[in-house]
């Protein structure tokens, strides 16, 4: 068992990796709410993969499935199994990982073990998916009507057409009709296994006992399984979707190949939007002036294909907007140079967000979820911020490539 | 500090000017809320949501100065927001940052000047024409929701002459006729005589709390009492639909409930909540989303200030009225048991530990408790523990069907 703390804000993290390549994290905090998350690196881009001796390639939305499916056990279900026990559940699944939590104020262990039994059981049957599919179609169409998510994956399928990326999490209403059992069997095969999965703990909680109930709560087997990872090559363009709403939401997504750490990475361009695109910034200045913006664009990046950076928001004159995006950020990377306030200002603002983020336990589990692939904790997450120099953040920019995904969706 | 300091304290800074400080250290950060009260009045609704607009881009609108002493606080939140409670409408002032051990400077000294500033200023037209554009904006996406417009005209109809029905977020027909001259006027008035509460909460200590509060302190003159909050509901049902180019149609509900909003009968009603439509294994749910494949998402919330159920949820096309039928046949056949009022109050004991858990909640309790007028304190658990099957079942019971909206969807598969 391993501590890490930082003395300045006393945020604490104890972790242990088992042998068979299951990592745990246990995150103290004095709250009258426990939280457990159980993670499997399989999202909605797992759709190729090797097992076996076999080829094997699975519908779109085949990850967001299992999720939907493993509630369903020979006994029942499993949400209604934690509400006896006082505790709420629930799961998502993201382009590249799966996340199941409960949380509750009472019987902490009893359904921590029932949270570790049931993603290891699957249990699919083909005549009990028609209905689900049914429900999944819904949640398709409840998606095909917010404007952000719309434009969002508009512009990642101009930047990589055809990549899983492109796709919505869920799939698409025709992509599920070729799920069945042995679909979803195969696929918990391949990725709900030991070494595959993360479990993170956080609340007032003993981390001895936890570490104890996970040792001997799993009795999966590791698999053979190996991703089939695919590169795309960036295309761009724009499209425009029709939606309802009257201001369009827009989403510009660029290549960001840096290079160094996927969590690093995610900080740089956190700091690179923040210099370019904040309420500070002489782009939304412009765009401000021109009122073509009330609200400063959103940056986020993700790292799936190498990594995207997006830059998003609404605007009445969202093509117009994106064209100051796009001369933004070139400008920086052909001729810019670091402001060094700008930049002092916006570590600064990037480290207060984290600290405060990481006073909500769910957020203490999400985010852990991701540091965890670099096996990095919230005190090595501070350091690492206030470690970020400013020839890191044009070594960022200057990773973006000169191409361009825009996606648009209103009037 | 002893246990005593430790908790709430209530402390009167001026008159009809409340101070409730928490002293605590379970967060990283410390936080400031400065909250004015008004009856909500459609006459006013949307200069008083002008006003919050305003004060967003802090005292003197200009937002990349505001940007930039926000990112040097790191990255202190601060917002004006419009907060409705029945038929009141609340502008509350917010402000957290990292607390000044964890950032190793004065943060929070420089967050009290910057509200303090924001309670002296004078609105110029350059905020008011800007908060004007970002308030038609905002007013224009809030409709683009289709969630949020079902429930919105559901409260419309069933609540047409009560001032819960007011929108507090404004309307967009009146935004071009304020003048900077009636936003002062109002915000003058709002600061001189509205009931007002300041709440401040961290690792602070109670001198420097009340210190900064009378920082806070606008010139008082004729300060007000809090008007009655008259309930005004539509007799009988209210229905109405309307089309619109969306891909799933969507249906808001409201039953109303003869329980008080406080005690014993408001935590039964919270128990009801849960086992109509609180969560995976809810009575709803099953019915419609399980067994149908009618939806993918269907809950319910309680509007404490009216006690009224609304339910809402997004429906396949074609299957609204079936829809609407299930949830009716659903609510009126459901037997309750022993076990569902025993995983409901868990339930429930659980969301108050959510609430306990968040930085507002407190706030937002303390708030609710003072435009209720409860002031006598039972420990939730014990409540909650109290209530008995036959306290849900009459609760059930005693549910009114009011009125119904659905926004049909006009595009999409069938």
């Amino acid at each position: 068992m391993v501590v890490r703390l930082d003395c300045g804000t006393n945020y604490e993290t104890i972790y242990k990796h088992f042998s068979n390549g299951l990592k745990l994290y246990v995150i103290p905090k004095k709250r009258k709410i426990k939280t457990a998350a159980v993670v499997f690196n399989a999202g909605s881009c797992d759709t190729e993969f090797k097992l076996d001796g076999g080829i094997y390639s699975v519908p779109l939305g085949t990850a967001h499935f299992v999720e939907h499916r493993m509630f369903e056990q020979s006994y029942g279900s499993v949400s209604e199994k934690f509400t006896e026990l006082g505790a709420e559940s629930n799961a998502f699944t993201d382009s590249g990982k799966t996340v199941y939590y409960f949380r509750t104020a009472e019987n902490f262990e009893e359904c921590f073990k029932l949270l570790l039994d049931f993603v290891q059981k699957p249990y699919f049957r083909n005549n009990e998916l028609e209905t689900e599919k049914k429900i999944i179609a819904s949640e398709i169409k409840m998606y095909a009507d917010d404007p952000s998510w719309q434009s969002y994956f508009a512009a990642l399928s101009m930047l990589y057409p055809n990549s899983p990326v492109s796709e919505e999490i869920a799939g698409s209403v025709e992509s599920i009709q070729k799920i069945n059992a042995d679909t979803l069997y195969t696929f918990h095969k391949a990725f709900y296994t030991p070494e595959n999965m993360t479990v993170v703990c956080a609340g007032n909680v003993d981390a001895e006992r936890i570490i104890k109930i996970t040792e001997n709560g799993i009795n999966t087997e590791n698999s053979s399984m190996m991703r089939i990872n695919r590169r795309y090559n960036a295309v761009g363009g724009t499209k425009k979707v029709v939606g309802s709403n009257n201001v369009p939401s827009y989403t510009a997504a660029f290549p960001a190949n840096i290079g160094c750490g996927k969590i690093k990475a995610g900080f740089l361009y956190r700091i690179l939007g923040d210099m370019l695109f904040s309420e500070s910034s002489e782009a939304f200045a412009e765009m401000s002036g021109k009122g073509i913006c009330t609200e400063a664009p959103s940056v986020a990046y993700i790292s799936e294909n190498g990594g995207i950076l997006t830059v998003s928001g609404w605007s009445e004159k969202p093509e117009e907007i994106v064209k100051i995006i796009n001369r933004t950020l070139q400008s920086f990377v052909y001729g810019g140079r670091v402001d060094s306030i700008a930049f002092d200002r916006a570590v600064k603002r990037l480290l207060g967000e984290v600290m405060k983020a990481l006073d909500d336990t769910h957020i203490c589990i999400t985010a852990q979820s991701e540091w965890n692939k670099e096996r990095l904790t919230a005190p090595e997450i501070i350091s690492m911020i206030k470690s970020i120099r400013e020839r890191d953040i044009y070594y960022a920019a200057e990773k973006t490539e000169n191409v361009c995904g825009t996606g648009i969706y209103g009037k | 500090m002893n246990e005593n300091e430790k908790n709430m304290q209530y402390i009167e800074v001026s008159e009809g000017i409340r101070l409730h400080f928490y002293y605590e250290t379970d967060f990283i950060t410390n936080f400031v809320s400065l909250v004015w009260t008004v009856s909500a009045d459609k006459k006013t609704a949307t200069t008083v949501s002008l006003i919050a607009e305003c004060l967003k881009t802090g005292p003197d609108g200009n937002r990349t100065e505001l940007d930039k002493r926000l990112a040097d606080m790191y990255g202190a939140n601060f917002d004006a927001q419009i907060i409705q409670k029945g038929g009141r409408q609340l502008i509350a002032l917010n402000f957290e940052s990292i607390s000044d051990k964890a950032a190793d400077e004065k943060v929070l000294k420089n967050g009290i000047e910057l509200l303090r500033q924001c309670v002296e200023c004078r609105i110029n037209e350059k905020m008011l024409n800007q908060a004007k554009q970002r308030l038609k904006n905002r007013l224009e996406q809030k409709n683009d929701s289709a969630a949020e417009t079902a429930i919105e005209r559901l409260i419309d109809i069933v609540y047409a002459d009560d001032s819960f029905s007011v929108h507090c977020d404004g309307y967009a027909e009146d935004i071009s006729n304020i003048s900077v001259n009636d936003v002062n006027e109002l915000f003058g008035k709002i600061k001189a005589e509205a009931p007002t509460d300041i709440f401040i909460s961290g690792d602070i200590n109670k001198e420097t709390a009340v210190n900064y509060a009378e920082q806070l302190v606008y010139k008082r003159r004729n300060p007000q009492k809090l008007e009655a909050d008259d309930v005004n509901i539509t007799a009988g049902c209210a229905e109405k639909s309307e089309g619109r180019s969306i891909d799933q149609s969507r249906i808001a509900m409201a039953y109303t409930s003869d329980l008080e909003p406080y005690g014993k009968d408001y935590y039964t009603a919270l128990v009801l909540r849960e086992i109509l439509c609180g969560s995976g294994d809810s009575v709803l749910y099953d019915s419609v989303r399980q067994k149908e494949g009618l939806c993918y998402y269907i809950g319910g919330r309680l509007m404490r200030f009216r006690m009224v159920y609304i339910i809402d949820a997004g429906i396949k096309v074609g299957s609204e009225e079936k829809a609407a039928s299930i949830i009716e046949d659903s609510i009126r056949s459901t037997k309750i048991t022993d076990t569902m009022v025993n995983k409901a109050k868990n339930a429930v004991i659980r969301a108050e530990g959510e609430t306990a858990d968040k930085r507002t909640g407190r706030l937002n309790e303390t708030m609710n408790s003072m435009l209720l007028g409860i002031i006598e304190k039972i420990p939730v658990e014990k409540m909650i523990e109290s209530i008995s099957t036959n306290d849900v079942s009459k609760a059930l019971n005693k549910l009114e069907y009011k009125g119904k909206f659905i926004l049909y969807a006009q595009k999409g598969d069938k």
